[in-house]
């Protein structure tokens, strides 16, 4: 691949020489669960965040899940998510026992907010008025594939609720208080030393590496916006571009039109949720979100990341161009 | 199955199989145990392995293994791992993120080689306390079996005025634990299933009587005495 789609490998290299130490430290320090890294890792994060509340945990889809749990969301409750996105945001709610209600997305690729109210009914207003009093929570991801990312998986969650803090910190280690004492059922849910150093390094970095994907997205917006579909952002937005998504037609074709010249692309994603087996129960059918589908269609991902060099943006750029040509 | 030896799986897989029951071995403390020469986890439908830095084949980390014999549940689990996904865009079930790293697998990968050499090392510091400790009337610890391999994770004794003891011990410089000291029935967690203090009679007694004696590979034997003379003293 000329231009592979993502490449890891090449960062990790960069912060090999900062990255080896630290890992070294923990692991001849003894202490690999629950110890200071994460410790640290969790202050700078709510700082990074300006929340009042981070809590290290074992990967985005936990985050999620170990929320829903916090939030006192269980059976006989309706949580609304997006049928376009990663299927570990419905995943989560079902794995609490909830049922998984989608909105459809507007051009923007998000959740439709002038439809949410639509999907309201008592349960998910119940839900409502319980999260609304316990204040709202963040879920991340720190999958190797994420800006901010690790060597294997991990997330956190940011609150700005005490209570909220204090029963996840519960949760994700068994519901223990102390060592001899379980309040409440809980899971293995911890984000490893070995991880949080490495988050710890990688923080860092994160800004820097945020501006390089905007430097490059925009460079990709002001050249391919006159011939297909480019990401529009908002004034009072400043996206981190984790994915540069265009809207193509004849995506298949243009997405083989670039492979053949050695241009890796991906679709975020070719299934929407509510259209796959797992959600079938769920008695969805084809055409119950038309954005969302259309987009499903019609979506590429294109290569965005630091490592990127400039010739290779502009082989993307000219890889898209030709196509149309 | 407990943190030392294997329970009596010949006997609970015949009862589960008779009612049509499934059988899950939570063989978290038992890599390299084996009940009539058959390795734990091969016995019920699947068996759990930790691999949590204390363990005896660890990671460094948090880190699990499941094994089964069977073929539908083997790849219904590769599947609940990831996200329910069976490709990258066919979502079959409802899953989980519970894989582990490639960090972690190489870690343990590299570590399995040793463990059948500390595993005996751990039975020997377990059948060298036996041997020591067998003569404190105090003291009691179960019967070993010739059919059973027990491979130590924990060396668990039954000892008269326990918490005095542990605490002595502790004094003495040396880390006894108890595991556990509040059975599952008297946790806060489960107060809603309606147990009482009374309901396991000989789970509440051996509650208050264990204690975990340091049995670990990397033991010396200077270390080894001082665990035994310092018990010898307490009850002198
Ligand atoms: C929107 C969304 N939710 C949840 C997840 C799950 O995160 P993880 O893979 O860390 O479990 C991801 C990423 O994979 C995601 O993109």
């Amino acid at each position: 691949m000329e231009v592979p789609y993502v490449n890891i490998a090449l960062q990790y290299k960069g912060l090999e020489h900062e990255i080896l130490p630290v890992v070294k430290e923990v692991l001849k320090s003894g202490s690999y669960i629950l110890g200071k890294e994460l410790n640290r890792f969790e202050h700078r994060i709510a700082g990074f965040c300006r929340t009042r509340y981070a809590i290290g945990v074992a990967n985005g889809t936990d985050a999620l899940r170990l929320s829903l749990h916090a939030l006192n969301i269980g059976r006989d409750d309706e949580v609304i998510t997006a049928p376009n996105s990663f299927i570990a945001s419905a995943g989560a709610i079902a794995a609490v026992g909830a049922k998984p209600v989608f909105v459809d997305v507007g051009e923007d690729y998000n959740i439709n907010s002038e439809l949410i109210e639509n999907a309201i009914n008592e349960r998910t207003n119940y839900r409502g008025r319980r999260t609304g009093s316990l204040g709202d929570v963040g879920c991340f991801s720190t999958h190797p594939l994420k800006t901010l990312h690790t060597a294997g998986d991990g997330g956190f969650i940011t609150t700005d609720s005490q209570e909220i803090y204090e029963r996840i910190i519960k949760l994700r280690n068994h519901g223990l208080k102390n060592r001899e004492e379980s309040e409440f059922f809980g899971y293995n849910s911890r984000l490893d030393e070995i991880h949080a150093a490495i988050l710890n390094t990688q923080l860092e970095y994160v800004e820097i590496w945020n501006k390089q994907r905007r430097d490059i997205a925009l460079r990709y917006s002001s050249e391919l916006s006159p011939i297909v579909d480019t990401p529009e952002e908002k004034s009072y937005e400043e996206s981190s571009y984790h994915t540069f998504v265009i809207q193509a037609k004849n995506r298949d074709s243009l997405r083989l039109h670039l492979s053949n010249m050695g241009i890796e692309t991906k679709i975020h994603y070719p299934i929407p949720i509510h259209l796959q087996q797992a959600a079938k129960y769920l008695g969805y059918r084809s055409g119950a979100f038309p954005v969302a589908e259309r987009q499903s269609s019609q979506i590429l991902s294109l290569p965005v990341y630091p490592e990127l060099t400039s010739k290779q943006i502009e082989k993307v750029i000219e890889g898209v161009t030709s196509f149309y040509k | 199955m407990s943190a030392q030896r294997p329970a009596a799986m010949n006997e609970i897989v015949d009862i589960a199989r008779k009612h049509g029951l499934k059988v899950i071995e939570d063989a978290a403390q038992a890599i390299g145990a084996n009940y009539r020469g058959r390795h734990v986890g091969n016995f019920g439908d699947t068996g759990g392995f930790s691999f949590h830095p204390l363990k005896n084949l660890n990671v460094w980390g948090d880190a699990g293994m499941i094994i089964t014999n069977n073929p539908d549940i083997s790849v219904s689990l590769c599947e609940l791992r990831n996200q329910g996904l069976k490709d990258r865009d066919t979502w079959t079930r409802y899953g989980h993120n519970l894989r582990i790293s490639s960090l972690q697998a190489l870690v343990g990968k590299h570590l399995i080689k040793d463990t059948s050499d500390l595993t005996e090392r751990r039975i020997a510091n377990a059948l060298n306390y036996d041997k020591e400790l067998r003569d404190i009337e105090e003291i009691t610890f179960p019967q070993r079996m010739i059919e059973l391999r027990e491979v130590f994770h924990t060396y668990v004794i039954q000892a008269e005025r326990r918490d005095e003891l542990n605490k002595y011990l502790n004094e003495k410089g040396i880390e006894s634990k108890i595991h556990y000291p509040v059975p599952l029935h008297l946790q806060p967690a489960t107060k809603y299933l309606g147990y009482k203090k009374g309901d396991f009679p000989q789970t509440e007694m051996q509650a208050e009587r264990i204690i975990s004696l340091p049995v670990h590979p990397y033991l010396k034997e200077r270390e080894k005495k001082k665990v035994i003379e310092t018990i010898k003293e307490f009850y002198r």
